[in-house]
């Protein structure tokens, strides 16, 4: 029977358009069963799908921690008795639709240019859709996180180094300004715990820079020692790095490898931008979505930070002169 | 300098060990030469032949089957006596193999007029010009390779320098303990006259992971490589060593054909024999063997257990070439290498915890538990995806290219930029392709990038 499928959407048959939505479907139950065709004749087992799966197992103790917390803020806020079904319920009946719907206009955004470019369904979504929810307060409206979501996606097209959960978000900000000074879906205590073991997890598998993370909590450090001294203030130093915005986002979405820098040399500026900007943000604004708008700032300049890190690394190279790769009586035409 | 009396060490940072089962035991079995012997073509991109046999006509060991139309002196010599049975050609009618049948009792021809061998002494008085004949007339000159391209270089030219690996981390190919045993005063004689022929800048590279060559050898030896695959290839070993754009173009040899060209010089005698390995998890018995250049595949195997479904690689299983049963090893083919095809497919395995999914990543659990070697099988293990700029690529790069830009500017035929990022120094070991998540064929976009640009130069 799949394989019966399969010849049916194979170039030259009748459905062959099919063919992103059929492979999408059972390279997501089943392993490829494709052999290589080219050497290496072996491969790594590692694939884009384990690699956002981990980091989406990682995410996903969070997310029920922030569903949870939901419900604890609202019983709370009622000053009715909390217990955990009942603040689950409320939790996701709130989340769930902004959830179903970020999927469900995400998957059919994903859909639609992969038949338009014939080409394999990525798996990003389901990583950026369950970092997106959590950025948010639960209170803005389905349609808008929808609506800034599929704006974000469509983005991402082109702009290669924003994250577009990111760039939802701050349309989500500029559309409601209010949902910037209400706390994001995941804050709370409840979260911190599971924030630890997603840091093991990511750090373990590698899958985030250790660089960034350290880098940007060192200057973050730094920043609110200096701020202290020139210009007091209540922060406290803790909250701001265990417990909020910023340990999230630089786990989750400053560390993303798409939207980050792409050289490794790169990173350690990037991190240390990041770490500066969002205390000076947080200091000015008193906003938990100042971290989201000092990543944003950062990466905007990813760009040139890479292509500096790159000019420099390749400045170290010895350069190929491909002027002497020929016998002298070729040189007049394959020359530079 | 390789007469200096200490080496340096070389540190390759970015190498991967491939843990896969099948790998030669040092035990060296000779297999008797078959009734047909086939002779390939070099397998570089810039040797245009010029046929001087025909099927039925008489060859003997020595006799000129086909000559480089480019540089006519450099000559392939036949490896056995006999009747040419077959001349088979492959796509765009190129030859692939001109198939020897054996006579009962096989002949040489008298080769140059160098009919007495030469001493380590006369060696000394030989001018460069009479060796590179010598090694021209002996139909030893597809040893040498040169950079950037591969190719057989231009015997009229002085090389910046020449490379020596003794040992071939590949998976699996010779081991340099196995080849040069009881073989170190050949292997010296060789070194004497490569250093003649590359003016005295030869370099020869050792694994430190081989410590018996390396004292056997030390007053030859100019460096120790530390590090997995592929630390010890030629081309590694020239960037680690690499001080200026002209040693771009230096030339390197095997140590296999190295031992060749001294035993030329010895006995003036075309060498017929060569060492290789048959190995990989499709093997029950993976071995040495000491054979005569030419063997088909069905020869080399034909004393083992094969696993059904096989895939059979002329050379390691990195980089070497899918072959059948029927074809035959090239003369620098020296491994035959045996994989299981496998197609088998399993639910969700990106789900799974992988305790026992080799890789070479942390993304399965097997990270945590000691190294062990597996049953590797020619699974792609997963679907072709696009660039996820992950940069697991640059990590396992062995001359610090960054194959993820390299292969977006190759993709926007910006053959410049690619340069300017090192492609011509790539030395197409696989491992940016074996790594990659996304399952883009890294190293074939850049091989036939460099093809391009070997015949074309630069477009752009």
């Amino acid at each position: 029977m799949k394989k019966w499928i399969e010849n049916q959407v194979r170039i030259g048959q009748k459905y062959e358009r099919l063919y992103p939505i059929v492979e999408a479907i059972f390279s997501t139950l089943f392993s490829s069963g494709a052999t290589t065709k080219k050497p290496p004749h072996v491969r790594d087992f590692i694939t884009v799908k384990r690699h956002r799966i981990v980091v989406f197992f990682a995410l996903l103790p969070c997310l029920l921690a922030g569903i949870y917390n939901v419900g604890y803020q609202a019983l709370k806020n009622q000053e009715l008795t909390i217990h955990f079904i009942a603040a689950m319920r409320i939790g996701f009946s709130a989340v769930m639709p902004m959830l179903l719907a970020v999927y469900g206009v995400g998957l059919l955004i994903e859909i639609t240019i992969a038949l338009k470019k014939q080409k394999e369904i990525q798996e990003g979504l389901l990583v950026t859709g369950a970092l997106y929810i959590l950025i948010l307060p639960a209170s803005v409206p389905v349609w808008l996180v929808a609506g800034a979501f599929a704006i974000g996606l469509f983005l991402k097209q082109w702009k290669y180094y924003f994250h577009p959960s990111l760039i939802a978000a701050l349309i989500v900000y500029a559309c409601r300004p209010s949902a910037m000074t209400v706390a994001p879906i995941w804050t709370s205590g409840h979260v911190t715990l599971w924030l630890f073991i997603a840091f093991s997890i990511l750090i373990g598998s590698k899958m985030i820079s250790k660089k960034i993370m350290l880098s940007a909590y060192l200057s973050a450090i730094v920043t609110i020692f200096v701020l202290k001294l020139f210009a007091p203030h209540d922060l406290p130093t803790a909250w701001i790095l265990l417990l909020g915005q910023f340990f999230f986002a630089t786990l989750f979405i400053a560390t993303d490898r798409e939207s980050g820098p792409h050289i490794k040399d790169a990173h350690v500026i990037y991190g240390v931008g990041i770490g500066v900007l969002a205390m000076l943000l947080r200091y000015i604004t008193e906003k938990p979505a100042s971290v989201m708008m000092a990543i944003a700032i950062i990466q905007l300049i990813t760009p040139f930070i890479d292509q500096w890190a790159l000019r420099k690394r390749l400045q170290k190279r010895i350069p190929n002169r491909i002027d002497l790769c020929y016998a002298s009586d070729d040189h007049a035409t394959k020359t530079l | 300098m390789a007469q200096v009396s200490f080496m340096k060490t070389i540190t390759v940072p970015n190498t991967c060990e491939i843990n896969c089962l099948g790998k030669p035991s040092l035990e060296v079995k000779t297999l008797e030469a078959p009734e047909l012997i086939g002779v390939k073509p070099p397998s570089v991109s810039n040797f245009e032949l010029c046929l001087h046999v025909s099927i039925g006509d008489h060859v003997q060991i020595g006799t000129r089957l086909f000559s480089d139309k480019k540089y006519r002196e450099v000559h392939i010599l036949s490896p056995a006596s006999g009747q040419i049975s077959d001349i088979r050609y492959g796509p765009k009618n190129a030859l692939d193999v001109i198939v020897i049948k054996r006579d009962k009792e096989e002949s040489r021809l008298q080769i140059s007029d160098q009919k007495t061998s030469l001493s380590t002494y006369q060696l000394s008085q030989v001018t460069r010009d009479s060796l590179v004949t010598s090694l021209l007339d002996g139909g030893l000159w597809t040893s040498f390779r040169q950079f950037p391209f591969r190719n057989i270089p231009d015997p009229k030219q002085i090389p910046p320098a020449i490379y020596v690996s003794i040992d071939q981390d590949e998976p699996f190919l010779p081991n340099g303990t196995v080849l040069l045993k009881d073989h170190i005063e050949l292997f010296g004689i060789g070194v004497a006259v490569l250093n003649n022929i590359a003016n005295g800048n030869l370099y020869i590279g050792v694994s430190q992971k081989n410590p018996r060559i390396k004292s056997a050898l030390r007053e030859l030896i100019t460096h120790q490589i530390i590090g997995d695959y592929p630390a010890n290839d030629p081309g590694v070993f020239l960037y680690h060593t690499k001080t200026s754009s002209e040693l771009n173009n230096a030339w390197y040899i095997t140590a296999q054909d190295v031992l060749r060209i001294a035993e030329w010089i010895v006995t003036a005698h075309y060498p017929i024999d060569q060492l290789i390995t048959l190995g990989g998890p499709g093997v029950s018995k993976p071995m040495h063997y000491k054979t005569r250049i030419g063997m088909s595949i069905k020869d080399i195997v034909r004393e083992t257990t094969i696993t059904p479904n096989p895939r059979y690689i002329a050379g390691g299983i990195m980089t070497g070439r899918t072959t059948t049963q029927d074809d035959f090893l090239g003369a620098d083919e020296h491994g035959v290498n045996v994989l299981s095809e496998e197609t088998d497919q399993e639910w969700v395995p990106y789900i799974k915890p992988g305790l026992y999914r080799p890789t070479s990543t942390t993304a399965f659990l097997s990270a945590l538990l000691p190294i062990r070697r597996h049953p590797l099988t020619t699974a792609l293990q997963g679907s072709p995806r696009d660039c996820i700029s992950c940069g697991d690529c640059m990590p396992v790069c062995p001359v610090n290219l960054l194959p993820q830009f390299i292969h977006k500017h190759l993709e926007n035929n910006q053959e410049n930029l690619a340069i300017e990022h090192g492609l011509l120094d790539c030395v197409e070991c696989g491992l940016c392709s074996y790594i990659c998540p996304s399952k883009i064929e890294l190293t074939a976009t850049f091989k036939s990038a460099r093809s391009r640009l070997e015949k074309t130069g630069v477009s752009s």
